[in-house]
């Protein structure tokens, strides 16, 4: 298991990265493994408010659809409108080409996880 | 192994089981005073053989539209059914109200939802059909809750009152614990107020719900009422008689956004009030927001073609609180009577019965508006099969005096609904109503006064 070290991260597997007042957000690699084959995801518009704990959007693999819980409030500030027709990107690259939104952050990120507590987290409920 | 359940033995194994010692051992959590203490006041249990002697006896005192000519409609409409009906859904492959539990082993009844779903979309004009609701009025609610689910930031549902009002009920009922405000509009003329519902649909609107015919038996110009829901950025929904999709337009030409209602019609007598079989169809955009079960074609892994149940990890089964809908099952048997019934009639012969039924329908409101004292309440509308009339004393007494005097089972009184409409009767008159039932409603009616 081998999560990026710089981001943060949800019990809900969610990761988080933060680079000024903009944060972007993606689904781990833990967590598109598990769901599998991805077959549909819905993702909020630029300009939807995000609520930290509250799900901004579904994703749907062969196996089930899930919700994806906002790691942290703010304002949708752009989407990955690539996704849509390249759903594979969120498994083959979680961590790059697979990121869903970038938010303008609102609140904080002390909540999160650091690498080492997610990881933990993952191998405690493996 | 014994077939009478709950014996005194099974009752003490239970019992044994948790640690009590009796029955009321296990009721004494329950305060003495709110239990009913003594003997239940039924009489003793009959023989089998009185037991049908009894119940034979009621069946006799029922009045049965086999035995009597019967106009009477609002939602429930007789229409032929071939025997060839009957005698299919019979088939034990076949005999079931549900939807099987490993659905891929049972491919013919997979294959009849997808029959079903494809002459739904053809008749209504949209684009996918799920496998059918419970019936006609929790249709109308299942479609505002997916409007809702599309909409999901929306906090209002606009629904005009020419929709049932079964429907409109049951839509009070499901919206009662939702932070949902259900705007009602009323008709003008007995029609459907495109202006005012506009108005009522502002920003924040879900959808806004029509029926054509609507229960009045008005045939709605539909073009402004979907255009109504659109200029806010509200869904169209459209509860339509499928059967009267044979001569009007179907509700997908105008740009509907779901089109849905009751199906019992087709294939299905009004039986006692039900069974009956609702149908929901919508545009492919929002397929994932569309509840119950759906069929898709898809082919296995040696490519033959085969039919699934797509979109099950949106089901309850799967998706818990957060489903699509609480319906997991349908009303298999009913959808597949009305799918056998519209496969034996085809396309022309769908045509045909549609035509009969706005042929006596007109024939029968002419000859009923020449009465003296009768009217049409709404004479400048279209109708399919059923339509207003205005009547010289009480509807209820009217329909009273058809029964008595005459052996006719009248209409429906829409004092019922309304008491500003306590003189109207709503008149059904379908391909089941032969020319010679027209003749004596007619004559019974000019002694009626």
């Amino acid at each position: 298991m081998s999560n990026p070290k710089d981001l943060k991260y949800t019990e809900s597997h969610e990761w988080v990265r933060v680079q000024g007042d903009v944060a972007t957000i993606g689904i781990t690699a833990h967590a598109a493994e598990s769901l599998s084959d991805l077959v549909f995801i819905d993702l909020p518009s630029v300009g939807d408010d995000l609520s930290a704990g509250e799900s901004f959007g579904e994703i749907e693999s062969v196996k089930a659809v899930s919700d994806l819980n906002a790691p942290v409030s703010g304002e949708v500030v752009e989407v990955n409108g690539d996704l849509e027709d390249n759903l594979k990107d969120i498994n083959d690259d979680p961590y790059g080409k697979g990121w869903l939104v970038k938010v303008k952050l609102s609140g904080g990120t002390d909540h999160l996880l650091d690498a080492a507590a997610y990881d933990a987290h993952v191998q405690e409920h493996a | 192994m014994t077939y009478v359940q709950n014996t005194e033995r099974e009752k003490a194994e239970m019992l044994a089981a948790i640690g009590c010692k009796s029955v009321d051992d296990l009721m004494a959590v329950i305060p003495e005073d709110c239990r009913f203490v003594g003997e239940l006041d039924v009489e003793p249990a009959l023989t089998e053989d009185e037991l049908v002697r009894h119940v034979r006896a009621l069946t006799a005192s029922n009045v049965s539209a086999d035995g009597h000519p019967c106009f009477l409609g609002a939602g429930a409409y007789r229409h032929f059914c071939p025997s060839l009906v009957d005698s299919l859904v019979a088939r034990t492959e076949f005999w079931t109200a549900y939807t099987p539990y490993q659905p891929e082993a049972s491919q013919g009844t997979l294959t009849t939802i997808l029959e079903w779903q494809t002459m739904m979309c053809r008749l209504t004009g949209m684009e996918v059909s799920n496998a059918s609701l419970y019936d006609g009025a929790t249709a109308v609610v299942e479609a505002v809750l997916m409007a809702l689910r599309v909409k999901s930031k929306a906090t209002r549902v606009v629904v005009s009152e020419g929709v049932h009002p079964d429907a409109i009920g049951c839509l009070k009922t499901y919206l009662k614990c939702l932070d949902v405000e259900l705007v009602t509009v009323p008709l003008v003329d007995g029609a459907s107020d495109a202006p005012a519902l506009a108005q009522a649909a502002t920003d924040g609107t879900a959808a806004v719900v029509v029926q054509s015919p609507n229960f009045f038996g008005v045939v709605e110009e539909l073009q402004p009422l979907v255009d109504a829901a659109h200029a806010h950025g509200a869904l169209s929904v459209v509860a339509a008689d499928p059967v009267s999709l044979g001569v009007l337009e179907p509700p997908g030409a105008f740009g509907a956004d779901m089109v849905c209602g009751e199906a019992t019609g087709m294939g299905n007598p009004p039986w006692f009030g039900g069974p009956g079989v609702g149908y929901l169809c919508a545009r492919s955009e929002n397929v994932r927001q569309m509840p119950a079960r759906i069929a898709g074609e898809t082919v296995d892994a040696q490519g033959r073609r085969a039919v699934v149940l797509t979109f099950q990890t949106r089901e309850q089964h799967i998706r818990r609180s957060k489903a699509t809908s609480n319906i997991c099952t349908s009303q298999q048997l009913m959808a597949l009577r009305a799918t056998i019934w519209m496969a034996l009639l085809g396309k022309q012969g769908f045509v045909e019965l549609s035509e009969v039924n706005l042929a006596r329908a007109h024939h029968a409101a002419a000859r009923i508006a020449k009465i003296p004292g009768y009217g049409l309440a709404h004479a400048k509308r279209a109708f399919f099969n059923e339509f207003t009339v205005t009547t010289p004393i009480a509807a209820r007494d009217v329909n009273r005096r058809l029964l008595d005097e005459h052996g006719i089972l009248g209409g429906y009184d829409l004092g019922q609904v309304d008491p500003s409409r306590s003189k109207q009767l709503l008149l059904a008159v379908t391909d089941s109503n032969p020319a010679d039932e027209i003749d004596a409603l007619v004559a019974a009616l000019e002694t009626i006064r």
